[in-house]
């Protein structure tokens, strides 16, 4: 199977997108001698680049972060981009999605709008990877990366095997759906933004001078 | 009530669109409200970077020096804020995604877990201005979908969500929203 991968973060090579896939596509690629090519969305920057690379491609994994509950701009962009095509070639659609806030919910909206996108643009729907609690890996130590960083290349080996992802298999990496339902994930979730309040927000704030200004309100004065 | 309808048609060809925003500023304003139309292709309105800079180093401003700065001032200081888009698969235009992406400096960075079980940031301003969302018919224009395609409005602020409204089908309706509220 050859993919073409398209990292549609707006923080492209730094971003935490990039270094999840990178995990995701090593598992890929240890399968049935599958193959990729990376784009970033920058490359692709006008409506015939988009189309060109979707006419060519069999299987396309467009790879973003969710930002407010939906696509970043660039990845919109993208997807506004195509037009069906009639050469009778089979093509589908993957997506590959990961973002800070640790349930999977938040992106349940956007992947019922994708799935439903690739039916009207004439595609095979591949299904949605959805991983939340992804934010600041660079912050965090080597060590504290490996567990996700094998997961993401399970998940990677997964969709080299099948050719695309299981809905199960998928509902499980994502989990929690909610922040709530059972006392473990309750007492974890909290565990979570407490470390996510102290550990990473306040220490950069600290680290910008900016500790004091957090609740400003600079559109009032 | 003071309104802003924000056009955010990114297709120019599809006059339509702008026509319907028209129609409606038309008539909030004969409905007696301060109704304020703006075009935001024709705006200056870069991408949100991810660089969080408007949480942790010059909280409440983006580090992009373009128009969304007037286009916040000016929902904090409105009732009512409209998003009329264009469509494709059902989904809203880029311009609206851009926009959208560029409100960040109105939450801060701290966290926390709200009642249904979702993480969430802190709201920056006390104010409680209501959304709505018109949008090109896309065809099957079903309860879900048209959920779907407005969640990112709604779902930090059900009760101050009028709903989301097709050009052409249900329109109208936005103005017995807003007698409703």
């Amino acid at each position: 199977m050859h993919l073409t991968v398209i990292n549609a973060s707006p923080r492209l090579k730094t971003s935490n997108t990039r270094q999840l896939l990178e995990h995701f596509l090593k598992g890929f690629s240890n399968i049935n001698n599958n193959t990729y090519d990376l784009h970033y969305y920058n490359e692709i920057d006008t409506d015939r680049s988009a189309q060109d690379l979707f006419d060519k491609s069999n299987a396309i994994l467009l790879a973003f972060p969710l930002y407010s509950y939906g696509l970043p701009p660039s990845a919109s962009r993208f997807v506004y981009r195509l037009s069906s095509l009639d050469d009778g070639k089979k093509r589908g659609i993957g997506f590959f999605c990961q973002y800070g806030f640790n349930e999977a919910c938040h992106a349940r909206a956007l992947e019922r709008q994708l799935e439903l996108m690739c039916s009207e643009l004439g595609t095979e729907y591949l299904g949605m990877l959805i991983r939340g609690g992804c934010e600041g890996l660079k912050y965090r130590p080597e060590s504290a990366n490996k567990s996700i960083y094998k997961k993401f290349e399970s998940m990677g080996m997964r969709f080299g095997e099948n050719g695309h992802f299981i809905k199960d298999e998928m509902d499980r990496f994502a989990a929690p759906e909610f922040s709530k339902g059972n006392i473990f994930t309750s007492i974890f979730s909290r565990f979570f933004i407490l470390i996510g309040n102290t550990f990473f927000w306040k220490v950069l704030l600290k680290k910008n001078r900016a500790l004091k200004k957090h609740w400003n309100r600079p559109l009032l004065d | 009530m003071r309104v802003k309808i924000f056009n955010c048609n990114s297709d120019v060809a599809k006059d339509g669109i702008d026509a319907a925003a028209q129609n409606l500023a038309d008539k909030l304003t004969t409905a007696g409200h301060n109704v304020t139309l703006e075009i935001f292709r024709e705006k200056s309105i870069k991408d949100c970077i991810g660089c969080f800079g408007c949480w942790v180093k010059t909280p409440g401003e983006c580090v992009h020096n373009d128009d969304m700065k007037d286009v916040l001032k000016g929902m904090l200081n409105s009732d009512v804020q409209i998003i009329v888009s264009d469509s494709r698969f059902g989904m809203v235009s880029p311009l609206v995604t851009s926009v959208i992406n560029r409100f960040l400096p109105m939450v801060c960075a701290y966290m926390f877990i709200d009642s249904e079980g979702k993480t969430s940031h802190y709201p920056r301003y006390d104010n409680k201005s209501k959304f709505a969302l018109l949008v090109e018919d896309f065809g099957e224009c079903t309860e879900n979908r048209l959920n779907d395609i407005s969640y990112c409005l709604h779902q930090n602020n059900k009760e101050d969500y009028l709903g989301t409204y097709v050009i052409g089908k249900n329109e109208e309706e936005i103005i017995n929203a807003f007698n409703s509220n």
